[in-house]
């Protein structure tokens, strides 16, 4: 694994309103992904995991104002890109794919002429090229009878063949860097595993960065070299996974661990986390988990914890790590 | 083999739907029982039929053929009319509360209306009876004047509950309940679920796509693969002996958080996905993915097998994997 960062991150914010409150999705947040790299970004829903990453391809939807000191994507400075370079970014440089493939494809379009038209609106490839590339690509992300299915439409697929399409579009332009918006949340278990299994496999043949966006730490522990996680719009830890499953640090990476159910727990007693998570409605002051967190003290409510390094690789925002590593044990 | 201390019972319940003229087999010959105050958990991928059954179940659906029995009384012969009193009894929670759930109606309103159907009570016993039900599933009185969209995911899910509980039910199908949620409100609503279960003696057939889930809440665990019961065991047996290689694939399947010191695991791959259930394969519907199958699987159907204490087994192979 190279050292050289593909992508750098420093100083993320996004707002958005909702009616006459305003709502602070992302809340500072700081991160780098490494060529060949596969970063985990954990969280709840409305931890900010999705708008982080979409806020840096121009693709939050609605009235949002994104503010970043830094994004530098290999030679480009993403905040200054015009709204067409980042597309020609997005697509060539940086594939994209979605929890749910249907949003995503076209539906009264075949797939093949699909996944062609990735190439050729990027003029990667002529169109004589992309057609055979298309075929090779189909044949790639485990799509029998490539030529065949070809010239079917999206609705004349299952979900997992559905992502599997969605892959091949992401790859076409072999981008240095996949993001994956929870890719196999709304699969069954045997097909996600096809499909981590699929995208482990080009990661290692194409040495792609892979951002993958989860709500699963089974998913995350497993697919990433490091895992990031979010809550209330900010990162409260980051580590390699080793490190991560080791020794968790934030209280509430600590909480989520043990709220997984896994086979073994029956007549264990649950753990849950109190509380829900936060709305956030203003840019925080204080620890946002302090109101569900059992080793919440007075700083806590008065103090925004910084992400700082605990260890060399492992950061955690947390004014109390060091104790709470000990008194979780 | 209607059983005296079930409080529901499928003999041999298959149910077809017809769509353009095409027969879905989507439940074939199902037979289990839940017993009073026990949970039974129905496990399956996409097409397994397990919302289906449990539609079948509480007589939201008619069976095709078999029968439904429930508490001595065979609810798919019984007329809406006679059905009516029943399904007071019988209650299901959605894994979509929102969906459920009227945007217009406020949270109280909703609660309120199944008891207003029933005729239950009078009005002022009912606003008491909500406010009660909200503070059970831990919500504030104030929720009642909320909308749903006032609230969020975990907190809709225990409005759904509440008003499955309105009517004393005895019986509970819980579709799929915490699968939408976030990990840290899942067990918050597994742990409301647990505790109203031995509080009202409820029973219930728990459906979920998540074998941790299952093992944590059920008694007995009825494993189904294109509408068929390919295993089922109670959970501790099920668990310790995983027999059918469907649901052994289901257990590798899992994701476990790897332990300290423990590397990530390589993703085991299951060939093809689940077949059209249109058009299922001859013999063990299973064969066309199943790692270990012989000549004789495609060709031949296998029998519901007893292989150890109320474990069943539909596989060719079960005794000599067993």
């Amino acid at each position: 694994m190279a050292d050289q960062p593909l992508l750098t991150v420093e100083s993320l914010y996004t707002r958005f309103k909702r009616g006459t409150d305003t709502i602070y999705a992302v809340n500072g947040v700081s991160f780098s992904v490494s060529a060949g790299e596969v970063v985990g970004v954990v969280g709840e829903s409305g931890s900010g995991k999705s708008v982080t990453m979409m806020s840096l391809l121009g693709l939050v939807r609605g009235r949002a104002t994104v503010d970043v000191k830094r994004a530098t994507f290999k030679k480009w400075e993403l905040p200054r890109l015009t709204p067409r370079q980042l597309e020609d970014i997005r697509g060539r440089e940086i594939g994209v794919i979605f929890q749910d493939p249907m949003t995503s494809l076209n539906p009264v379009m075949r797939v093949g002429d699909q996944v062609m038209e990735a190439m050729l609106a990027h003029q990667y490839a002529t169109p004589r090229a992309a057609f055979n590339r298309t075929l090779d690509l189909l044949r790639e992300v485990g799509i029998p009878d490539a030529v065949q299915r070809f010239r079917n439409y999206p609705h004349e697929f299952s979900g997992g063949m559905r992502q599997r399409i969605m892959i091949a579009m992401a790859i076409a332009c072999e981008p240095d860097l996949l993001i994956a918006d929870e890719p196999t949340t709304a699969l069954d278990v045997t097909v996600q595993m096809q499909i981590l299994a699929l995208l482990q496999e080009l990661r290692e043949r194409r040495h792609m960065s892979i951002v993958i966006i989860t709500h699963d730490f089974g998913v995350a522990t497993n697919f990433c070299d490091r895992i990031l996680v979010m809550y209330a719009g900010r990162i409260v830890e980051s580590a390699a996974v080793a490190e991560f499953v080791a020794q968790p640090a934030h209280p509430y990476t600590i909480g989520l661990r043990s709220s997984i159910l896994e086979i073994g727990s029956r007549g264990r007693p649950l753990s849950p986390i109190p509380g829900l998570p936060p709305t956030v409605t203003e840019p925080p002051k204080n620890c946002s988990f302090a109101p569900r967190c059992p080793y919440a003290i007075d700083r806590c409510r008065e103090e925004l914890p910084e992400l700082r390094v605990l260890s060399p690789g492992h950061e955690v925002a947390c004014h109390r790590a060091e104790e709470v590593i000990s008194l979780a044990g | 083999m209607p059983d005296s201390d079930a409080i529901l019972t499928f003999d041999r319940v298959s149910k077809d739907f017809v769509v353009r003229r095409r027969v879905l087999h989507a439940v074939n010959q199902v037979s289990f029982s839940i017993p009073v105050g026990k949970t039974v958990g129905l496990v399956g991928e996409s097409g397994s039929g397990k919302s289906t059954i449990g539609r079948l179940g509480i007589g939201l659906l008619p069976a095709t053929a078999g029968q439904v029995v429930f508490k001595g009384q065979d609810i798919t012969r019984l007329k809406p009319n006679a059905l009516r009193p029943l399904r007071q009894s019988m209650q299901i929670i959605f894994q979509d509360p929102q969906a459920s759930l009227s945007p217009r109606m406020t949270v109280g309103d909703a609660i309120e209306d199944a008891m207003n159907i029933h005729g239950m009570g009078t009005p002022q016993q009912r606003k008491r009876r909500v406010e009660e039900l909200l503070e059970r599933v831990g919500l504030p009185v104030s929720a009642a004047d909320a909308y749903p969209f006032e609230l969020s995911g975990g907190q809709l899910q225990r409005v759904g509950i509440a008003r499955a509980l309105s009517l004393n039910p005895e019986l509970v199908v819980c579709d799929e309940p915490v699968s939408a949620l976030d990990v840290s409100i899942q067990i918050q609503i597994i742990q409301l679920l647990q505790d109203l279960q031995r509080e009202y003696h409820l029973s219930y057939l728990f459906i979920s796509h998540n074998l941790a889930v299952v093992e944590y809440l059920s008694d007995v665990v009825v494993v189904l693969y294109l509408g068929q019961i390919v295993e089922q065991a109670p959970v501790e047996e099920l668990f310790r002996r995983a027999t059918h290689p469907y649901t052994r694939v289901l257990m590798d399947s899992i994701l476990r958080v790897p332990q300290p010191g423990e590397s990530a695991r390589r993703f085991t791959v299951l060939k093809g996905e689940v077949p059209s259930p249109f058009s299922p394969p001859s013999g063990c519907p299973f064969h066309t993915r199943c790692p270990v199958a012989i000549d004789r699987c495609s060709k031949e159907v296998p029998e519901l097998t007893l292989i150890g204490p109320d474990h069943w087994v539909k596989c060719h192979l079960a005794e000599s994997a067993s």
